[in-house]
C-alpha cells in the first residue's frame, strides 16, 4: 500500500496517509507510528529511500520515494495480484456458465 | 501552555518508547504528522493512537534494523534473542526449584555446607543467582542489539563471551536438567557466533563510510548572533536533532562566546557536550567532533542547513525588503 502510494513520485509522511486512504476508498487509515515503522523497514530493506527534506513551518518533512529495489518488487507484487484475480474472475465466469 | 504545545509534550512523551538512534533521525518528522493529523483544540492523544505508537516503538526496539538482505545476521540476531529466552525461562525454572535446594547440591571450596550454614547463606545464594542469569540475559540482549546495529565490537565480544562460556563449562558437573539448558545454551551460542563470522555477515559489519561525510564540506562557519531572549542558553544551529551543533554566548569570565556541539536530554533541554573556541579553527574542530559521534547526525544538519539555505534564498527572492 505504502508502496503503492510512492509509485508516481516522492510523498512525505503525511501525504502518504491521505493517499492510502484515498487508494483504498477510506478501508485503511494509517496511523503515524504504523507507518513511521513501516517506513523505517522498508529503508532499511531499500525499497524507499528519501528523496528530499524540507522545512515547513518550522517542523523538518521528508519526502520519500521508491528505489529501483522498490519498484521492482511492486511491480512483481501487482503482477501477482492481476494473475490471482484473473484466475478467479476465469473460474467464477466458468462455474457461472455451468449454473445457467 | 497552548492546548497544541500541551498535546505535543503528550507526544514528545509517547515517543520515548522509540529506540533513541529512530528517535533522533525520524522523531521530529513524525511528530509534525502527528500534529497535522491532531483536530483543532486536541490537548490529548487520541487512545488508539497511542497504543499504535506504544506498539510500534516496542515493536522497534525488538526488532533491530537489519536488511532482509543481510540474511545470516539476521539469523544470529534471533538466534542470541532465542539464547536471551532461554536464559529466561532456566532463572523461571530455577525460581520454582528453589524449594529444592538443599546442602546436599552446594559445595563451597571443597566443603560441604551444612543445613544451619545453608540456611543462613541462603538469602545471598538465592539473589546471587538471580543477578548473574539477569546479567546473562542482559548480555544476550545487548549482543543481539549491538550487532544488529553492525557494530563490528559486537561480533568480536559475542565471540569473546562464547569462548569464555565454553571454558567455564568445560570445568563443571552438572545435574542432567542443568546440563540440558547448558547445552541448549551453547548450541545457540555456536550458531550465532558461526552466522556472525560467515562471508556473508561481513559486509554488514564493514565500518560505515565515515570517509563519505568527513570527505562533506565543513559548511560555513555561522555568525554568532546574540539572542535577547536565552543569551545564556546552547543556541542549536539546527533544532529538532540529536546531537547538534551551535553556539553559546557565555559571559567574558567564562571564556566569552564559543562553538559547541549540543545534546538533547533526556527532559528536552539543550546541554553543551563540547566547548570550542569561536574562531573558524574552533568551528572546524567543533564540526570534526559531530562527525565522530554521529556521522548520520552531521548528516542531517548538513541536509537541514541546505534546505534551510534554499528556502531562505526564496524568501529573499519573493520578499526583497522582508528582514531589513
Amino acid at each position: 500500500m505504502i508502496l503503492t502510494a510512492l509509485a508516481d513520485g516522492s510523498q512525505h509522511g503525511y501525504g502518504i496517509i491521505t493517499d492510502v486512504a484515498e487508494i483504498s476508498g477510506g478501508r485503511v487509515r494509517l496511523r503515524p507510528g504504523t507507518l513511521y515503522t513501516a517506513l523505517d523497514r522498508l529503508r532499511v530493506d531499500g525499497l524507499i529511500g528519501v528523496d528530499r527534506e524540507e522545512i515547513v513551518d518550522g517542523r523538518l518533512r521528508r519526502y520519500y520515494r521508491l528505489t529501483p529495489a522498490g519498484t521492482k518488487l511492486l511491480a512483481a507484487e501487482a503482477a501477482r495480484l492481476q494473475a490471482d484475480a484473473a484466475v478467479a474472475l476465469t473460474r467464477l465466469k466458468l462455474a457461472g456458465g455451468m449454473a445457467t | 501552555m497552548t492546548d497544541q504545545e500541551h498535546l505535543e509534550r503528550a507526544y514528545r512523551r509517547l515517543l520515548a518508547f522509540y529506540p533513541r538512534a529512530f528517535r533522533q533521525e525520524s522523531g521530529p518528522e513524525i511528530l509534525a504528522v502527528l500534529m497535522t493529523c491532531a483536530r483543532d483544540g486536541q490537548r490529548r492523544p487520541g487512545r488508539a493512537e497511542s497504543a499504535d505508537l506504544i506498539r510500534s516503538g516496542l515493536w522497534l526496539r525488538l526488532h533491530p534494523s537489519v536488511p532482509r538482505s543481510a540474511r545470516t545476521v539476521r539469523a544470529a540476531v534471533q538466534l542470541m534473542y532465542a539464547g536471551a529466552a532461554v536464559s529466561v525461562v532456566k532463572l523461571m525454572i530455577g525460581l520454582s526449584a528453589i524449594g529444592n535446594l538443599n546442602a546436599y547440591h552446594l559445595t563451597v571450596g571443597g566443603h560441604q555446607l551444612t543445613a544451619a550454614q545453608l540456611s543462613h547463606w541462603r538469602p545471598v545464594i538465592i539473589t546471587a543467582a538471580i543477578a548473574i542469569n539477569l546479567a546473562v540475559v542482559a548480555l544476550w540482549l545487548w549482543m543481539a542489539r549491538a550487532a544488529g546495529q553492525g557494530r563490528n565490537w559486537a561480533r568480536i565480544a559475542s565471540t569473546v563471551l562464547f569462548g569464555l562460556a565454553t571454558l567455564g563449562w568445560a570445568g563443571k558437573n552438572h545435574g542432567a536438567a542443568a546440563l540440558l539448558f547448558q547445552l541448549l545454551t551453547w548450541l545457540i551460542g555456536a550458531a550465532a557466533v558461526w552466522q556472525l563470522w560467515r562471508p556473508a555477515s561481513s559486509a554488514f559489519f564493514k565500518p560505515h563510510d565515515l570517509a563519505q561525510v568527513t570527505s562533506a564540506a565543513i559548511p560555513a562557519m555561522p555568525a554568532i548572533r546574540p539572542n535577547d531572549q536565552a543569551a545564556a542558553m546552547p543556541q542549536p544551529l539546527v533544532d529538532g536533532i540529536s546531537p547538534t551543533i551551535g553556539w553559546q554566548i557565555r559571559p567574558p569570565d567564562k571564556g566569552g562566546p564559543a562553538f559547541l556541539t549540543i545534546r538533547r536530554s533526556g527532559l528536552g533541554g539543550l546541554k553543551a557536550v563540547e566547548t570550542f573556541p569561536a574562531t573558524q579553527e574552533g568551528w572546524a574542530n567543533a564540526w570534526q567532533s559531530l562527525i565522530e559521534k554521529h556521522p548520520g547526525a552531521a548528516a542531517q544538519v548538513l541536509a537541514a542547513l541546505q534546505a534551510r539555505d534554499a528556502e531562505l534564498a526564496i524568501r529573499i527572492r519573493h520578499e526583497p525588503l522582508a528582514g531589513t
